[in-house]
Formats: structure tokens, sequence, C-alpha cells
């Protein structure tokens, strides 16, 4: 029956196929309990009993419709109920529909009337719209009426024999109607194939669409979805911000101010309507026409962001710095229609960066101006100088003399007090006109402005120094610490601030070396000695250029360590000497100091190690393994603060074969002490290089005891101090007993430096001090001297005991 | 096919195998009962219609035995009602209505009674007992005996193929045939109908004839 359209519209087809005859069946479970009711009660009305005579029974019509009517109709009702819309259902509905018509006809006396029921019944069935349902139907009524006709004509037909003709003639009303209601089953059919094809043609185009819909409604959500995530992004950085969003519809003139806008100055949502007023009225008179100025320039398009601090009251009446930034949005005129932006408080940034302002440029402890203030004032004062020669200035340049000494034995606590009341009495000293700086550490300047000549500067220093003179109490401790001062006049010699700080430093060095506590101007001598100094820092700088260049100036000299137990030569001091092209030999004591400020004692040093490990590595191929002999190299402060010390002496290891063993490298005292350098962790680490270390010229620096433990050394060296006067003074016998004691306790070498005679020696024996180097031994000899001693071996207690 | 469809199935093909065979009894006893032909018996020859018949002499007489209560002689009353129509003025109508003894007057106002006063040239006679139904053999609700201008019976037995059954039947042709003065092709029908001879009627047939 569905041969003719496709799958689509078939299983539509199927689909209104099923409801028609779900539907169908229902309306016949109706119309089979309303003819039931209806045949029992025509059964009823129109036979309720039967007489015999005066006597009566129940009719045996009424019983027929009540049994043989609820046996047609229940069958029907129990299949629609359980086989609802198959096939068995209708069927049975059919045969049960035309014999109800027979039973209707019958108990209502065959009546023509009653006969209408059979063409009902089957017009009723073609509801069903399957033709196939008239062939049973019409089968019941030829096995009830045509059958009958033919073998009982009588009780068709009315006469005693059979009446083809009639029969004919009632077959052929069935017929008609079959047919007629077979042609509508067809053509009703055929219509809702039709509808089925159309409807299934809807339906893919609907599926089509709502997949197009579905595709369509799911990209929006992902859409949806991130533009939700991009405005809670949104939400949270601004939050997280603490900006305050405000949107000016500049053709409303309304400003929308959120929330956070009005918390910023510590108003409420409801205090702040949404007029420009509100922010205006705002804003300090100081900044007010350049926000008004910035907001014109932004709506008039002559700019295309705004970027501005401005300070606006708080509701507490304070103000506060807020940072302004805003974009403008054209309409398709390109006329501007509305600013948005945001306000964020900066209040705190700008009291930082003001914090910030007075560090760059104060000293923390004192709150003076610091070394880059004070030389932009001098500088400042130089220009001026220079426009007007009359004009005149000095600069004091002033050190406290044993500060360190306060600062190590009291404490940094009173160090600092001590530098905080130095400050105060300067600013007391001193005119407003004036200005003092910290330079650092206990240095500090005075550019004495406009003075008259170099006695006024001379008499103000004066009156410094004397402030500083006697002693004082700080934080419960008898304080002395004076001031030595250098000055310096101003000159057309000076080109820079710098020159004149230099020279005020060499004055106060001079005042500090020749009896401390006073003034000392800068004079030609100095000035002189300034320039010597110079061309010493010049040609030291050209002289370690490279190593090649190092080679060609400076030469190493050793000086041999004796064991005063046997005489024999167990190492050396390796001392630099810089034979200048032209001055000659220059003493380490002028070079080294140079080239410790000039930091040329970097490659001096490197130099140094790299050839003295040459050395020792040598005299190791020629002596062998198992002789006692150490070379000793000096380690400045300056190359115990180089970060490149440690890869260089590794370098050194590895290139020149040497043993770590044989290394030694003497720091003085005062380089360990430098609070500076982390000294104990670069010595730590030499001595993971398997390098020894010593402490050289002890006795001059201020190590505390608790100190000499934390330093990892092995070995101590006498300054050559205690010695000259060993023999003269007890109590310098009597310290350097106790260093050797101390040394022995501590499990470290002593050495004695400086031994020059022989009663030294003899004391330091009688000390059982273990070593010792001087000219007594030998004064520091050139290589091929050194090897000759080595050789020697036992060299200066064969000339003791000569 | 899975067993429980195909025991599904069978169910309902045994259910409805039942199903059609009680109704096939069903209908096969309701047709028996309305095709099974009351008693009757034979006019008696030289029968004399009582007085209260006043059979016509001009023209036949159609005399009816009813039973007023008797559902399916509406169906004979109806066959009346069309013969006088078929053949309008040919015959005269007696309807003899049973009565049971001391039967009161709602035995005289049924639709019967109604119909039959309707009747052209028709005298409705109540018949307490009876007598007269028993003198000509009838004992059914809806015998018919049809006598010529003579007095002599013409016809004799039922007008319904059955049962309250209308329309035409052998009677009925016949009746109207004899009417028309055509040859019947019977002269005798089997009557349909309610027993107008109740179980305490003490007169018999043969009583009535004497």
């Amino acid at each position: 029956m569905t041969a003719d359209i496709d799958e689509p519209a078939r299983v539509v087809y199927q689909e209104a196929e099923q409801q028609l005859y779900r539907r169908t069946d229902f309306l016949f479970g109706i119309l089979f309990v309303v003819q039931f009711i209806a045949v029992v009660a025509a059964a009823l009305i129109l036979t309720p009993r039967t007489w015999s005579g005066a006597e009566s029974s129940v009719h045996m019509h009424v019983w027929a419709g009540l049994g043989l009517g609820a046996l047609l109709t229940a069958m029907p009702l129990v299949l629609i109920a359980l086989r609802r819309g198959q096939a068995v259902t209708r069927y049975t509905i059919a045969v049960s529909q035309m014999l109800f018509s027979a039973l209707l006809i019958h108990l209502t006396g065959g009546r023509i009337e009653a006969h209408f029921h059979i063409f009902g019944s089957l017009a009723f069935l073609a509801f069903y719209r399957d033709w196939r349902l008239l062939i049973p139907a019409t089968g019941v009524i030829l096995v009830d009426h045509l059958a009958r006709g033919i073998f009982w004509p009588e009780s068709v037909f009315g006469v005693l024999t059979a009446s083809p003709w009639r029969a004919f003639e009632h077959a052929g009303w069935v017929l008609f109607e079959d047919v007629f209601l077979t042609v509508s089953c067809v053509q009703a059919r055929r219509e809702m194939k039709q509808i089925a094809t159309s409807r299934a043609r809807i339906e893919g185009a609907y599926a089509d669409a709502e997949r197009v819909i579905e595709e369509r409604t799911s990209e929006l959500e992902s859409r949806t979805a991130a533009l939700e995530q991009s405005e809670e992004r949104f939400r949270l950085a601004v939050q997280g911000s603490q900006d305050g969003l405000w949107d000016w519809n500049l053709v409303s003139k309304k400003v929308y101010y959120a929330p956070q806008w009005k918390q910023l100055i510590g108003f409420a949502e409801d205090e702040i309507g949404d007029s420009p007023d509100e922010w205006f009225s705002r804003i300090t008179s100081e900044h007010l026409a350049a926000f008004h100025e910035a907001i014109t320039e932004l709506s008039d398009g002559r700019s295309q962001v705004l970027d501005i601090e401005l300070e606006m009251t708080h509701a507490d009446g304070e103000s506060r710095w807020m940072l302004c930034r805003a974009a403008a949005q054209k309409d398709a005129n390109g006329v501007v229609t509305r600013l948005a932006g945001s306000l964020a408080d900066i209040s705190e940034l700008k009291a930082a960066q003001e914090r910030l302002r007075i560090l760059a440029h104060h000293d923390r402890l004192t709150g003076l101006p610091n070394r880059g203030v004070f030389t932009e004032r001098v500088s400042h004062a130089v220009a001026l100088a220079k426009r007007d020669p009359e004009r005149k200035f000095a600069v004091l340049f002033g050190d406290f003399d044993g500060f360190k000494t306060v600062n190590d034995s009291l404490g940094h606590g009173v160090g600092d007090a001590m530098l905080v009341r130095a400050a105060r009495c300067f600013r007391e000293e001193l005119r407003d006109t004036d200005t003092v700086a910290r330079m650092g550490g206990d240095e500090f300047a005075v550019l004495l402005d406009n003075v008259e000549s170099g006695k006024d500067a001379m008499r103000l220093a004066g009156r410094l120094i004397d402030a500083f003179r006697g002693p004082y109490m700080l934080k419960g401790h008898e304080v002395v610490s004076t001031l030595s001062l250098g000055l310096v006049m101003s000159g057309p010699e000076y080109e820079s601030a710098e020159d004149m700080l230099r020279d005020a430093d060499a004055a106060m060095y001079q005042a500090k070396t020749t009896g401390k506590s006073q003034v000392r101007i800068f004079d030609e001598k100095m000035h002189q000695a300034a320039l010597q100094r110079l061309d010493t820092e010049r040609a030291l700088r050209q002289a370690t250029r490279d190593m090649d260049a190092m080679d060609a100036e400076l030469r190493l000299q050793y000086q041999p360590i004796i064991d005063l137990t046997n005489g024999s030569t167990v190492g050396f001091e390796a001392l630099v000497r810089w034979e200048h092209p032209t001055e000659g030999l220059i003493s380490p004591d002028m070079f080294i100091p140079v080239a410790e400020e000039s930091g040329s004692i970097i490659p001096i040093g490197h130099w140094t190690l790299r050839r003295a490990a040459e050395r020792m590595a040598a005299w190791r191929k020629e002596f062998g393994p198992d002789r006692k002999l150490v070379m000793n190299v000096n380690l400045s402060r300056r190359q115990l603060s180089d970060l490149g010390l440690l890869p260089m002496l590794k370098r050194v290891l590895e290139e020149t074969g040497v043993r770590p063993q044989d290394l030694k490298l003497e720091l003085t005292e005062t380089a360990m002490m430098d609070s500076r350098i982390d000294a104990i962790t670069v010595m730590n680490k030499i001595r993971e290089l398997g390098i020894s270390l010593a402490m050289d010229d002890f006795g001059t620096g201020q190590s505390s005891l608790s100190c000499l433990r934390q330093f990892p050394i092995q070995t101590l060296k006498i300054d050559r101090s205690f010695l000259l006067n060993i023999t003269q003074k007890r109590e310098f016998s009597a310290v350097v007993h106790a260093i050797i004691a101390l040394a022995y306790n501590l499990n470290l070498d002593i050495v004695a430096e400086g031994l020059e005679d022989e009663s030294q020696l003899a004391q330091l024996q009688a000390m059982d001090c273990t070593y010792a180097q001087g000219y007594f031994f030998s004064p520091p000899v050139d290589v091929a001297e050194a090897t000759r001693v080595l050789r020697q071996n036992v060299l200066c207690l064969g000339k003791n005991a000569a | 096919m899975r067993l429980v469809a195909k025991v599904r199935i069978a169910w309902v093909g045994v259910v409805l195998g039942l199903w059609a065979v009680a109704v096939v009894v069903a209908f096969g006893a309701l047709w028996r009962y309305g095709n099974t032909p009351g008693e009757q018996d034979v006019l008696p020859a030289g029968w004399v219609a009582p007085g209260a018949l006043g059979l016509a002499d001009d023209r036949p007489t159609l005399v009816l035995f009813a039973h007023p209560r008797c559902p399916c002689t509406r169906a004979t009353m109806t066959a009346l009602e069309r013969l006088q129509r078929d053949v309008p003025g040919g015959f005269a109508a007696r309807v003899v209505f049973y009565e049971p003894e001391g039967a009161d007057a709602s035995w005289r106002e049924t639709d019967l009674w109604a119909r039959a006063g309707k009747l052209v040239d028709c005298r409705v006679v109540a018949d307490p007992g009876s007598e007269i139904a028993a003198s000509v053999g009838a004992l059914v609700s809806g015998h018919v005996v049809l006598f010529d201008g003579d007095g002599a019976a013409q016809f004799c037995g039922g007008l319904t193929s059955s049962r309250g059954h209308e329309g035409d039947s052998v009677g009925f042709l016949a009746v109207r045939a004899i009417l028309r003065d055509l040859e019947p092709v019977s002269r005798e029908a089997k009557v349909y109908g309610c027993s107008i001879k109740g179980s305490n009627c003490s007169v018999t047939c043969d009583d009535a004839r004497g």
C-alpha cells in the first residue's frame, strides 16, 4: 500500500495511518457501547415480555440483546484496550459491527428502517479508509442475509422459494455501497500519501532548518559563553584593579559613575548623581582647568586618549591623587558622542614616588642631601663662578677620626646615632645658604656659598672642628670622634665639581695624616701630589692593560719563609715590583694604593698569582712532591670582592698545574673585616679549591678573637711592627707571645714578619714561633736567587749558626 | 518471530475462535427462537361463527385472534393494516383479543387494542378465556382465519414469516391473493406469537368445538 512513496514519506504515512487506526478504534469503542445500550433498550421497549395466556416472562429478545449484544461489544472493546491500532482489532470490529446490524434488524422485527444500520455500519467502517475491511463486513452480510435468503427464503424475502432477482438486488445495493466506499477509501489513502509526502518534505526541511538552528544556537552559545567569560574577566579585572569606571554620554550630557568610582572618593552609590558637575566640583582648583582642557580636547577629537593625573577632594575632606584614563567613541559622522574611561587612586603611588624622590636625593639616615645632590649643587656653583669670577665659594670635605673604632666597638647603632648627631651639628653651625651633604660612610661635605675669602671659609671650618672636638654621650657611651676637614676654594682652574671634591678629599687626607682634628686647605703641593698620583694611575693603567704589558713592566721577587726549628726554607712570599720604563723601579708603597683605588690591582693580582703559580709549579717539578714548600701570594681587599676571583683561581690551578696545597693566599686583617664583603663565604670557597689562607699583618687591624675563629685561615702572620720593638719593649714581647700562644691554641701556623736581627730570632725561638721571614734571612730576591736558596735549603739558620 | 509473540498470536486466535463459536451459537438460538412456530389446531368443519363475530355475508371476513400484550403480534397488526391498504374494502375484519378470567380494564388498553380499533370495517371482540379462539383452533396470537361471504374458511394461519417479523410472508401473500381472487400458493401458514392459551386455561380446543 506504500510502495509508491519514498522512505521518509512512508514513515510519515505509516505514522498517520496508525493514528487513524487508533482514533477510529476508539470511536468504534464508543459506538459499540452506544449500540449495546440501544439494542438492549430496543428489546426492552419493543419486546419486553412474552406471554402465554395471562402469564408472561422476559422476552427472548431481551436476553438476546443483553447476551449477544454483550458478546459483540466485549470482544472489540477488549481488543481496543489491548491491541489498539492493530489489524486483528480492525477486522474483529468490522465483523462485530455487521453482526450488530444483524442483531438489531432481528430484534426490531426485520423492519426495513433497521436495515439502514447495515449501510451505516459499512460507512462507519470506511472511517478506517481501508477498503479491505469491507470484505469481511460484506462477508457477514452475505452469510447472514443472502445465504438465509437462498436457503430459507421466507425468513428474508417472505416467500417460500428463493428469489434470485431480489437476492441480486439486495447484494447489488450492498456492493454499490462497497464500491462507493472503496473508491472513497482509495482516494482518501491517496490524499493521505500526498499529505505524508508533503509533510515528510516539510519535516525534512524542518529537520534541516532545525539542524542549522541547532548549529547556530550552539555557535551562539559558544560565543555567548566566550562573551560571558570575557565579561567575567573584565569584571574581575575591574574589581581587581580597583579602578572606577565612568561613561559620559555627550548627547544626553549624563555621566555614568560606577559604584567603584564613587567609592574611590568616599561616596555611596546614591550620593552622587549623573551630572558632569558631580565630577568637576570634586576636582581641586589647581587641576580643574587642565582637566577641562583635556576633556575638551578629547571630545573635540583633537586627542584620541585621555591620560591625566589630577587631585580630587575625598568625602573626608582630604585630597586624593587620581589617574584618569579615557577614550572617545565617535558616531558614523565622526563626531565624538561618548567618552569612557577609568579613574584610579594613585595617592599611594604618588606618595611612594615622593618618598623615592627624597630617597634618591637625600641620605636616609641623616636626611641630608646625598652625594648626587651635592655634586649637582657644586656644579651649579662652579658654573655660576665661571660667569661671575667675583663670586667665591668653598667646598669642605670632612671625615670623622676614629669613626670605625666607634662603629666596631660600640656597634652600628651608636655609629648611626653619631652620624645623625653630626648632621644636626652641621646644620646648626652652618648658614641657611650653605649645603651640607653626607657623601657616604662617615664622610660629609659642605658647600660654603658666597664666601669672601679663604679666611672666612677657614673660620667656618674651624667652628665645625670645634663643635666635634669634645667628648659627648651617645646611647650611654662617651664618644670621642674628632673631625678632619679638607678645604678647597673656588677658582678658575676648576672646571667641574668632581675636581673640587677630589682636591677637598686630598686636603682632608692630608689633615688626617698630619694630626687629625684639623682643617687643611688644598694647596699647590697637594695639587702636585695629586697630579703625580694621576700620572701614576695613568701609567699603571697602561702597564696593566694585558698580560704582555704586565710581563714587560712587572716582575716578582720572592722572600723566603724559614722554619725556625731547622732553618729550612718552607716557602716564599711572592712580592710584585713595578719597573717603570722611564721612572725606574717604583716602590710598592707608591703604586699599590693607587692600584687599589683605581682598580688596577685586579689585573696586577691576577698576573702575580699566575706567575707565582707557574714558578711554584716549576719548583715543584724540580724539587719533587715531597719537598715542604708553599708559595704565598697577597690578595687585596678589592680582589676579595671581585666576582671573577674564584673562576680566575680555578683557571690558574688548571692552566699552571700547580697543586692547590702549594698555594697560600695572604689577606690583610682589614680586608677580612670589611663589612662590605662577605669575606667568610669567599674564603670558604677558596678553601674548597684546596688553597690555604693566611691572615697578613695580624695585630694592626681591629679584629676580635671571636672573628679570628670564624675565618677559615691556617696561618697567622704577625705584623712587622711588633718585631721592631720586641726586644726593647716588654709589652710588645708579651703581645707577640700571646699571639703565638693563641695561634697554637687555634691550631694555626704562625709566621713572624720583618725579622731583622739575631736577637729577634732568639726571642721568637724562645716563644716557640715556628716560622719567620725578613731581611735577617733574606730580602725579596729574584727567581734565580730564590732557586739557589732552595737548592741550598738550609739558609738562614746556617748564617745564624755561623 | 519470538516465542512470546507466537504464543500471544495463538492466544488471540483461540480467543477469537471461541468468541466466534459463541456468536454463532447465540445467533442460532435467536434464529431458532424466532422461527419456531406456535402450535395450532385445524378449523373444525362446519364451524359456525359466534354471533359476536358477525361475519359479513357480502364479502370476506378476516378474523385475527390475538393476545393483547403479545409484542410479536404488532407485526401481524401491521400486516393486517397493509392488507386493508392493498385491498381496500375487500374484506371485513374482526379482531378477537384474548382476555383471561377476571381481567381488569388494562387488558383492553394496550396498543394492539388501539390499533385494532382504528382498522376499517373492523369489529374488536374480547374473548375471555379464549373460548372463541379455541373453537377455531387458534392457540397462538396472530392466528388469522379468512372466511368468504358464505362463511367458509379460505385461509388459516399466520401473516408473519417469524416472530414479530414484518414484511412479506407466505401467509400475508396468500391472504392478499385470495382477497384479490387469485390462487394463493398456500391456504395455510405457520403462526408465530405468544400463546393465547394460558396455563390456567380451562377451555381446550376440543371443548370449544363442543
